[in-house]
């Protein structure tokens, strides 16, 4: 028996689907990339806590505060006058973690050139939970975590949007006597060259 | 009906077909220095990469440092899988059969790589701050979508390896159905066959 065969519309459609379907997803996707873009630029900024200063190889360190792991606050001003390491992380980030323990391994060293180095987690962890810095501390730092030359804490609000507004996970300035950063850069310890080259020029 | 063929079987296309067929194809000298060559090129590759998720993303001779065992054990078994994958489908290309699991094996790659390249990198926050996000939005997405490619890397690359795994077994199967796998004397052999009508 014979089968009969679709009617000439229907044969026409199945013809023309799969372009369809090409043009509807073509369409769904820029629609799509158009929505992120405008509720991106229509949402509401929120204002940082004071004006967003410029961080810049060769600009000066903005002062900010931030907590220690000991809940005394503290502010970069206070370490104006020594070569400072500040270093922006957050704990669930491995790159940062194998950075702490290559730190760990020159803390002496940096202490020796009088360096001294502040490694803050950044406001809200970057948004996903992780260790607390004490835990990071003594695990990834080993006993060198407790060295006079570091400290550790928690960047405030304002600490974290003017040094890092793009919000990379992993980023330390290098900072001079003067407060003029002189270097910028991230995973120390694939770039300890830089900081020990920092150190050096900084004495 | 070939009652001719007296002593063969015709061994059908299934999951158990896989290590013979594969092992049909090695057979070949040519075939096994190519398996060697890339199983060799391809573990070099993932041995410096995937630890990089330890370094920024730095690649190299840094990340060697960062291999874990669980690491070395991935890289060995992407690319022994990887290497297979590629040398059975070129194996079927001169036999004329048709190619098949490239999109699983290009998905498998990038499975297994991403993670580590980007995860604690400045590409996450730098393609959100290119669509116009806000900082306090990268702040919140940023690390949402890192720490969770952070956490899940192993995953990751278990799935690679079972892409892999599924890859090779397309192209094994396009092999044998491509060509008759027959027993001879306890010994398996391909033969072409005109395409049954």
């Amino acid at each position: 028996m014979l089968r009969k065969s679709p009617p000439k519309s229907e044969r026409l459609r199945d013809a023309r689907r799969p372009r369809a379907l090409r043009t509807r997803s073509r369409v769904a996707f820029a629609m799509g990339i158009a929505v992120l873009g405008l509720t991106a630029a229509a949402s509401p900024r929120v204002a940082a806590p004071g004006p967003i200063a410029q961080v810049e190889v060769g600009g000066r360190a903005p002062d900010a505060s931030f907590v220690t792991i000991q809940g005394t606050v503290h502010r970069l001003s206070e370490f104006r006058g020594r070569p400072v390491m500040l270093w922006l992380f957050a704990t669930w980030c491995d790159t940062c973690r194998a950075g702490t323990a290559a730190l760990a391994e020159h803390i002496q060293q940096l202490d020796r050139a009088g360096l001294h180095a502040i490694q803050l987690r950044l406001y809200g962890n970057l948004g996903y939970p992780g260790p607390s810095v004490r835990e990071v501390a003594r695990t990834d730092a080993g006993p060198a975590w407790s060295s006079s030359a570091w400290t550790w804490g928690e960047a405030s609000k304002e600490l974290s949007f003017t040094y890092d507004p793009k919000g990379y996970v992993d980023i330390y300035f290098l900072i001079d006597r003067n407060g003029i950063i002189r270097a910028i850069g991230g995973a120390p310890n694939a770039t300890m060259d830089q900081i020990l080259s920092f150190v050096q020029h900084a004495r | 009906m070939n009652a001719g063929r007296a002593g063969h079987d015709r061994i059908r296309t299934s999951a158990s077909t896989l290590v013979p067929t594969v092992a049909l194809v090695l057979r070949g000298q040519r075939y096994r220095g190519l398996a060697l060559v890339l199983f060799l090129g391809i573990l070099g590759f993932y041995l410096v990469t995937l630890p990089s998720t330890y370094t920024g993303g730095a690649v190299g001779f840094l990340a060697l440092r960062y291999l874990t065992g669980d690491l070395a054990a991935c890289s060995a078994v992407l690319a022994a899988l990887l290497s297979l994958t590629i040398t059975v489908n070129v194996y079927g290309f001169r036999t004329s059969a048709r190619q098949r699991g490239a999109v699983l094996s290009v998905g498998a790659v990038l499975a297994s790589v991403v993670p580590s390249s980007v995860c604690c990198t400045s590409l996450v926050p730098s393609v959100l701050a290119a669509l116009g996000g806000s900082t306090v939005q990268i702040f919140g997405l940023a690390g949402r979508i890192q720490g969770g490619i952070a956490r899940f890397q192993m995953v990751s690359l278990v799935t690679a390896i079972v892409l892999l795994l599924l890859s090779l077994y397309l192209a094994a199967s396009t092999v044998a159905t491509s060509c008759t796998l027959t027993r001879k004397g306890g010994r398996l052999d391909a033969t072409k066959e005109p395409a049954q009508v």
